[in-house]
């Protein structure tokens, strides 16, 4: 399968790591840091996901931190974290997801279009135990992100 | 002269990112109307006029390309321009779009600037304060 070779998964990593990067930056106004912030990836986790069916099929996920997902939400919505309600944490994260998810599948598919569904919120320990294709962890002032590409 | 927008995404928090960065444009607003998918946007595009319609691809019950087709098979509401705000891997779909009569493409994520380099031209404004 192409998409085992490991010169296109140190290419889709790259991508991963890339985009997210650029997301992040452009979209939610958040800098990932050198180094993790005190007590950093002790709090719960707001994870969503964005599946794509094709050749091949798959998903992507994303998970926050409780604090970096709300603040990353208020940055998105330019609203205050204390005016931030879990409803829009959540649909932020799953839009973040979705941009996240939206444009790695440009760089995954070949001939065949690949089908991706609306993103949505899952479980933090959904994906425990499974082996990513490629993950990255992000360190941001107020928490942690970490992003990960599963084939299914 | 101020304008009227109408936003076509399924992610209410996208809506109000987009709405944010219109108010961001300097083009003044005299409206801004959203709907969370092609079928709410018919609804309210038959009880309002607007001057530019912002849509995103993937949504629920009539998604872009669906809702881009019924406007301009629909003569009254043909002639309003469409901005497809929506992310990279919907690109193919987003060329249809164009091919069916949308007026230009802005990849998700994106800054405020790109926006509004694509926004001003449609609306017949060559720049804002």
């Amino acid at each position: 399968m192409p998409h085992s070779d490991p010169r296109v998964v140190a290419s889709l990593s790259q991508a991963l790591r890339d985009i997210t990067a650029e997301v992040l930056e452009t979209m939610f106004y958040v800098f990932p840091e050198e180094s993790p912030a005190e007590g950093a990836g002790e709090e719960a986790w707001v994870t969503a996901v964005f599946r794509f069916e094709g050749a091949p099929s798959g998903v992507v996920t994303v998970a926050l931190t409780a604090g970096a997902a709300r603040s990353a939400a208020a940055n998105f919505l330019a609203i205050d974290e204390e005016e931030t309600g879990d409803g829009q944490v959540g649909e932020v994260v799953c839009e973040m997801a979705n941009m996240v998810g939206g444009c790695l599948l440009g760089c995954i598919e070949n001939r065949t279009p690949l089908q991706p569904f609306p993103p949505e919120l899952v479980n933090a320990e959904a994906f425990a135990g499974r082996e990513a294709v490629a993950s990255h962890v992000f360190y941001l002032e107020n928490g942690e992100m970490r992003v990960s590409l599963y084939w299914e | 002269m101020a304008f009227r927008f109408l936003i076509v995404d399924d992610s209410a928090a996208m809506r109000a990112v987009v709405h944010r960065v219109l108010t961001m444009t300097g083009v003044e607003i005299a409206g801004c109307w959203e709907a969370a998918n092609g079928e709410e946007a018919l609804a309210v595009l038959a009880g309002q006029k607007v001057d530019l319609i912002l849509t995103d691809i993937n949504m629920p019950r009539m998604d872009g390309e669906q809702f881009v087709a019924k406007l301009v098979a629909t003569e009254e509401l043909r002639g309003i321009p469409v901005l497809v705000v929506s992310s990279a891997q919907t690109e193919m779909r987003a060329m249809r779009m164009m091919a069916l009569g949308a007026r230009g493409f802005v990849k998700k994520p994106f800054l405020p600037e790109t926006l509004r380099e694509q926004l001003l031209p449609l609306l017949g404004v060559s720049h804002a304060a």
